[in-house]
């Protein structure tokens, strides 16, 4: 098992209010799986995600209980420095705003390499040639004239292969996406999921994809979990849950998204 | 900083605030001696029982003179923050409800009003018009409103497409009643705000202009030119720097403290 | 880059049009004045300083011929000479400039200093210990009043404790010494000025650094910065900061009246012979080319001040300087 959340508990407090985001939540990925977490919005999905790396702000969010094992390590645990080798050497993420999840006064380059020497011994010219790379990989035309490119240069779609190739740059056994397509239209959207499915098989990586959007899901994941008000409702194989939803939510969940059943792409 | 720490900063500035306008009123009674009484025998005298915060070197008592002090600095503190907020107030609805070049032009003038220095604007003008505490409460006044006419013009651009607005003007109500019932009642928070920091900040302004002998004329006592003196027997006689200063840096404190917490708590109404 | 900052400048042609207007309407108030009904007679000038004023401004002529001339002697900086010395004041203004420039861009050098740090060490942990504290100290430095802290510490660093001098750039006897005790003098002079005008900056300088940063940590681009692993120290340092500067550099470039302004009291206190002393004395004597010349002078500085900025902004912010391709 790569990760393994075990009833785990977040809330939120701001001066006298207290809310409960994830409720006693447990969750295991294994290698090479791919999970969708399935919620709208305010479910706690992306709670989750980001409490899985510690990147909660500890105030006002507070981890009450439960246990994050990841490659045998208990993240909520291990001390600072090995946390910091975990987030973006093991665990990376994509997030849901390519244009503001991208420093606007750093070149994607420079971004790009801090990557790069961050989490590999490469440095140097060495470093920047891995950059150049990973755009290719990612289907950037002219990356090498890309690495001095600022954020604002580039189109959203351009700019959210840029954050998958910061996700891949140190070859992480897990790869978190946040709403990865949700800013996209359709179009870019079919491009990114094709461009995570080749990453994926190429790579062996585990992904969590969270989304609001049982589409993504469906043609991403081969498992899927639906979270509901801080709970897991429902948890199983993607087309299982689909077919047969156990739980009264899922149900509904599924009966507003008219076309699911009938879409059969692969 | 949270609701309850805000309330916390506007009943102490409050406090410091009533305070002021307690000693203020009550000059006469809670002085110990004739402020303007000229005493020589017993000039530069160092705090003692019979004069509480010690002599000038013309033998008057600093505590009275800082007491009926208090009176200045409130009718000035007042005034000008007075006569800042209708120019602002009435600016800043014309520049932000009719928009177009109209507010393009007072905005213009903002900017220009911005370019000086204002200290330069108030000694320049105080030297040509004279220095009655009158024609100061103006020129601070005038010298003042930018900051409250662009908050006033934001909240009316922001209001003015707002559905009550909208409606009241379908209603057949004229501009100015509009302004007058719907507009400036929504805009009353950031410029009681405004108002409340602006006392502090035309206090310190008066002090200094007075302190360079350009603001309130001795005899009349002002926190601002008690301090010439204390410059002229800065070895001798330290009472006479410290005691002015320090009322000052207190009273604007308290404006500061209720200004910054009323604009917090307003915040998270 | 460049048609920004031309666009920029070309904005500021309004302003200066708006400058002018203002003084021109400043020396209307000069009393005697027959434009302005019931012009009191202010007996602090005198007779013949009036006439010389009114003959400059041309006062008498009609209103459009005054203000062509007076915009066309500001276009040569000519604003006539000083009624007290009858030396021209754009020399008088001209040698003192570089006083008063030198204390202004030490002052805001000694604020960055300060300031910047206090400011991102009291946003990295809001409302913690450092944050508190920081904010007390920011409140009673905006309400403390900087000719009554220059008087204080004037008598207990200088005329009490003798460690500083109080008055005047250098000690006397000082053009025969060697060149390193001339600035060991002259950095002593200054210690207390630029101290003092520090001062005023900065409390708002620390507010605006940890109000800036604050919401640069809640961007985006700073959880990416996190989940990629850098050590928060990095984060802080080389991705918030940078961001979080962009707008103080603005603030800076807006802080020049402000600065001027409190030229006035510390230079006269400690009898600096710069443009704050000059303005307040001409203001005394009523000399009143003096003190037009300087207002106008003093406004045209903001405006440098401000396209000063814009400049330094656009070649930090990539986004102006790079402009969008995509």
């Amino acid at each position: 098992m790569l990760l393994d959340i075990r009833h785990l508990t977040v809330d939120f407090e701001t001066g006298t209010q207290r809310v409960r985001a994830v409720n006693d939540v447990s969750l295991a990925i294994e290698r090479g799986e791919a999970v969708g977490l399935v919620g709208e919005s305010g479910s706690g999905k992306t709670t989750l995600g980001l409490a899985i790396s510690r990147l909660l702000p500890e105030p006002p969010a507070r981890i009450r209980a439960g246990e994050i094992e990841f490659e045998g390590q208990d993240l909520l645990r291990c001390p600072q420095d090995a946390l910091y080798r975990v987030r973006g050497g093991r665990i990376a993420y994509v997030f849901q705003e390519p244009s503001a999840s991208l420093n606007p006064v750093m070149t994607v380059g420079r971004q790009l390499v801090e990557m790069v020497q961050l989490h590999t011994p490469l440095r140097g010219a060495a470093a920047r040639r891995r950059a150049v790379d990973l755009l290719d990989r990612v289907g950037i035309p002219a990356p090498g004239e890309r690495l001095q490119s600022f954020p604002h240069e580039l189109s959203g779609g351009m700019k959210q292969r840029v954050m998958i190739a910061m996700a891949i740059a140190a070859g992480p056994r897990l790869v978190v996406a946040d709403e990865p397509t949700t800013a996209l239209d359709v179009t870019l959207e079919r491009q990114i999921v094709g461009l995570l499915q080749r990453l994926q098989q190429e790579l062996g990586l585990s992904l969590l994809i969270i989304s609001h959007n049982i589409h993504l899901v469906k043609r991403l994941a081969n498992r899927m979990a639906v979270m509901w008000e801080g709970r897991i409702v429902e948890d199983g194989p993607t087309a299982q849950v689909l077919a047969n939803p156990r739980h009264d939510y899922t149900k509904r969940l599924l009966a507003a998204q008219p076309h699911v059943a009938a879409l059969d792409e692969s | 900083m949270n609701r309850r720490a805000a309330l916390w900063w506007v009943w102490i500035g409050a406090s410091i605030v009533i305070l002021l306008a307690v000693v203020a009123v009550a000059a006469p009674w809670l002085a110990t001696h004739d402020p303007d009484a000229i005493n020589l025998p017993h000039a530069l005298q160092p705090p003692s029982t019979t004069y509480w915060l010690g002599t000038d070197s013309l033998g008057r008592d600093l505590y009275s003179r800082l007491v009926f002090g208090s009176r200045i600095s409130l009718l000035v503190g007042i005034g000008a923050v007075g006569v800042a907020i209708l120019i602002g107030v009435a600016l800043g609805l014309i520049a932000g409800w009719y928009g177009g070049w109209v507010d393009s032009l007072l905005m213009r003038g903002v900017d220009v009003m911005l370019c000086f220095p204002t200290f330069f604007l108030l000694l320049a003008i105080v030297a040509l018009v004279g220095q009655s505490v009158a024609n100061i409460i103006l020129v601070i006044g005038l010298t003042g409103w930018m900051g409250v006419a662009r908050l006033v013009r934001a909240e009316a651009l922001s209001l003015k497409e707002r559905e009550f607005i909208q409606a009241a003007r379908v209603l057949g109500m004229s501009d100015a009643r509009v302004m007058w019932r719907h507009l400036l009642p929504n805009a009353l928070s950031p410029v009681l705000v405004s108002a409340t920091l602006g006392i502090g900040s035309a206090i310190l302004v008066e002090s200094g202009l007075s302190f360079l002998g350009l603001g309130v004329q001795p005899p009349t006592p002002s926190w601002g030119n008690v301090l010439i003196d204390a410059k002229g027997t800065l070895g001798v006689a330290w009472w006479q720097t410290v005691f002015p200063g320090a009322t000052i840096l207190f009273t604007v404190l308290g404006f500061n403290l209720l200004g910054e917490g009323l604009r917090e708590w307003l915040r998270r109404s | 880059m460049i048609g920004y900052l031309v666009r920029r400048a070309l904005g500021l042609i309004p302003l200066l049009f708006g400058i002018t207007l203002l003084c021109f309407v400043v020396i209307h108030l000069t009393p005697g004045d027959p434009t302005i009904a019931g012009g009191e007679l202010n007996p602090k000038i005198s007779l013949q300083a009036r006439q010389r004023i009114i003959e400059f401004y041309g006062l008498h002529d009609p209103l459009p011929v005054q203000y062509k001339r007076w915009v066309k002697r500001l276009l040569t900086l000519d604003f006539g000479r000083s009624l007290t010395d009858n030396r021209p004041v754009m020399d008088t203004i001209a040698e003192r400039i570089p006083i008063t420039l030198t204390i202004n861009i030490l002052s805001m050098l000694l604020i960055f200093l300060v300031a910047l740090p206090i400011g991102v060490i009291a946003a990295a942990k809001p409302q913690g210990g450092f944050d508190q504290a920081t904010t007390v100290l920011v409140f009673v430095g905006f309400s403390t009043p900087t000719f009554w802290l220059a008087l204080v510490l004037m008598r207990w660093l200088g005329v009490q404790g003798q460690w500083l001098p109080v008055s005047g750039l250098h000690s006397l006897g000082y053009e025969q010494w060697p060149w390193w005790q001339q600035a060991w003098d002259a950095g002593r002079h200054l210690a207390l000025p630029v101290g003092v005008s520090a001062f005023g900056g900065l409390a708002g300088m620390a507010r605006y650094m940890r109000g800036s940063m604050v919401e640069v940590l809640q961007q985006d681009y700073i959880r990416t910065a996190r989940a990629k692993g850098l050590p928060e120290r990095l984060v802080l340092f080389r991705h918030a900061l940078r961001n979080a500067l962009l707008p103080i550099i603005t603030i800076l470039g807006l802080s020049v009246p402000g600065l001027l302004g409190g030229s006035v009291i510390f230079e006269t206190i400690f009898a600096i012979p710069g443009l704050g002393r000059l303005y307040y004395d001409a203001v005394m004597a009523r000399d009143l080319m003096t003190v037009m010349g300087l207002l106008t002078i003093s406004a045209i500085l903001t405006l440098l001040g401000n396209l000063l900025a814009d400049v330094a902004y656009a070649s930090a912010d990539p986004r102006i300087r790079v402009g969008r391709h995509s």
